[in-house]
């Protein structure tokens, strides 16, 4: 009887276990999968540039929460605009968010993605740790992914390159040109960069 | 001597500032100035030199690249001590001794294989930081690029109590040293030139992917800082609370 309840005890702590790590695993593999999937299409030679540019474009869609991101690059100002600004604002960072990124992924060919680890933040929150080591000259940088379970959909918000954020990065570089042109300024700016790109 | 009293002073002045108060542009207009200056002079002379450095074979930069950061130590390690990081500053001047004599005057890291870590690197500055003096002002110097109140007199320290800077420019008689001037500025032009070298890829990523290149540029100097002086143990995480 000892000996069955013994067994039994391990069971359900193994299963509470991996149901604990459950959502830092998923995170994990879903930071893997997308990155294998963004170095599969960049590497791939059948494509030409302007396909690349699309299918990365597509894929940063499904996995980065652009919305939130547009949200939270807005910082203060976002309390300051109207719902039809804001819908505005989101539409044209959609498209700046996925040309600027795709123009940054394009650079890259020859980085390899480990994911090395996560720490669960929250019960929607964890942060997977990586590093991406470059074949060329073994440099290694350590990149942080915050990924986010949203309606039940896995999504990147932000990326923290070496301790600096990507998106507190933008926030400010934003709040700066809200700064100096206003609201309306930021909008130009970000279409002057989607009609060059 | 009287460059140490200057710098004590100094030091007393900041401590009873702010510690977290907010970074501020307060030279703006200025800053923008000084940072199109700079940018114009680093499409000149600093961007061709580190392409041209950048072609150099891969042991050189990398013993370029361990010899300016071995000297650094004799900065980093005052800087562990007064933070009170002693294992650090054991680990650092293991690193320091070793590699200035085995390691040839810091051109090789036998330190490294010999489990003496390499940890981010200390300076006055980040000491100000970490002993609850605030950033003040951030501004952008000539040259020297951006900085704030905190770490620009932080810069003073670095120099004038840098026992490489005493050895070479200051007080030669008083350390009973033989080099040069010149030894100074090479190794600090060597050391900028392989900062520049390692960072072309991301810079020409930064300018073409930029709507604001010198809001992304004091961004990233100041998070950088944060990170240093906090030693990446509290990183700043909005996200949480996020709606």
């Amino acid at each position: 009887m000892k000996n069955k309840f013994f067994i039994f005890t391990i069971i359900v702590s193994l299963f509470f276990n991996q149901n604990l790590f459950a959502f830092e695993k998923k995170a994990e593999n879903f930071i893997s999968n997308t990155t294998s999937n963004a170095k599969k299409i960049i590497l791939d030679s059948a494509l030409n540039k302007v396909d690349k540019k699309k299918q990365l474009e597509q894929l940063a869609l499904n996995s980065v929460d652009v919305e939130g991101l547009a949200k939270y690059t807005l910082g203060e100002e976002r309390k300051k605009i109207s719902e039809k600004q804001l819908k505005e604002y989101v539409d044209t960072f959609t498209i700046f968010f996925t040309k600027n990124l795709s123009s940054k992924l394009t650079d890259y060919s020859d980085q390899e993605v480990q994911v090395t680890g996560s720490k669960k933040i929250s019960d929607n929150y964890v942060l997977v740790n990586s590093k991406i080591i470059s074949k060329k000259d073994k440099q290694e940088i350590l990149v942080d992914w915050r990924v986010f379970l949203i309606n039940n959909k896995l999504v990147i918000r932000d990326l923290v390159v070496e301790g600096l954020s990507l998106a507190r990065t933008q926030r400010e570089e934003f709040a700066s040109i809200v700064a100096n042109k206003g609201f309306a300024g930021l909008i130009q700016n970000l279409q002057e960069y989607i009609n060059k790109n | 001597m009287k460059n140490i009293k200057i710098f004590a002073l100094l030091l007393t002045l900041f401590i009873s500032s702010n510690s977290y108060a907010a970074t501020k542009d307060c030279f703006e207009k200025v800053n923008r100035a000084t940072f199109a200056f700079n940018n114009a002079l680093d499409k000149v002379i600093f961007k061709p030199v580190a392409t041209g450095y950048s072609y150099l074979p891969a042991p050189v930069k990398s013993g370029v690249n361990n010899a300016t950061s071995n000297i650094l130590y004799l900065i980093t390690i005052p800087n562990d001590i007064l933070q009170g990081n002693f294992s650090n500053a054991f680990n650092n001047s293991g690193r320091f001794l070793i590699n200035t004599t085995f390691g040839i005057l810091g051109l090789f890291d036998p330190a490294q294989k010999m489990g003496l870590e390499k940890l981010d690197h200390e300076d006055y500055g980040q000491t100000l930081g970490a002993w609850g003096v605030g950033p003040g002002c951030y501004f952008v110097l000539p040259i020297l690029g951006p900085t704030t109140v905190r770490d620009a007199v932080g810069r003073i320290g670095n120099t004038f109590l840098d026992p490489f800077y005493i050895m070479t420019v200051g007080d030669r008689e008083m350390m009973n040293s033989d080099f040069e001037e010149k030894v100074y500025y090479i190794e600090k032009g060597l050391d900028v030139t392989d900062f520049r070298a390692n960072n072309l890829k991301s810079f020409k990523n930064l300018e073409k992917n930029s709507v604001d290149l010198y809001a992304s540029i004091r961004s990233l100097y100041l998070q950088r800082r944060e990170n240093l002086i906090s030693n990446n143990s509290t990183p700043k995480d909005e996200w949480k609370d996020f709606k």
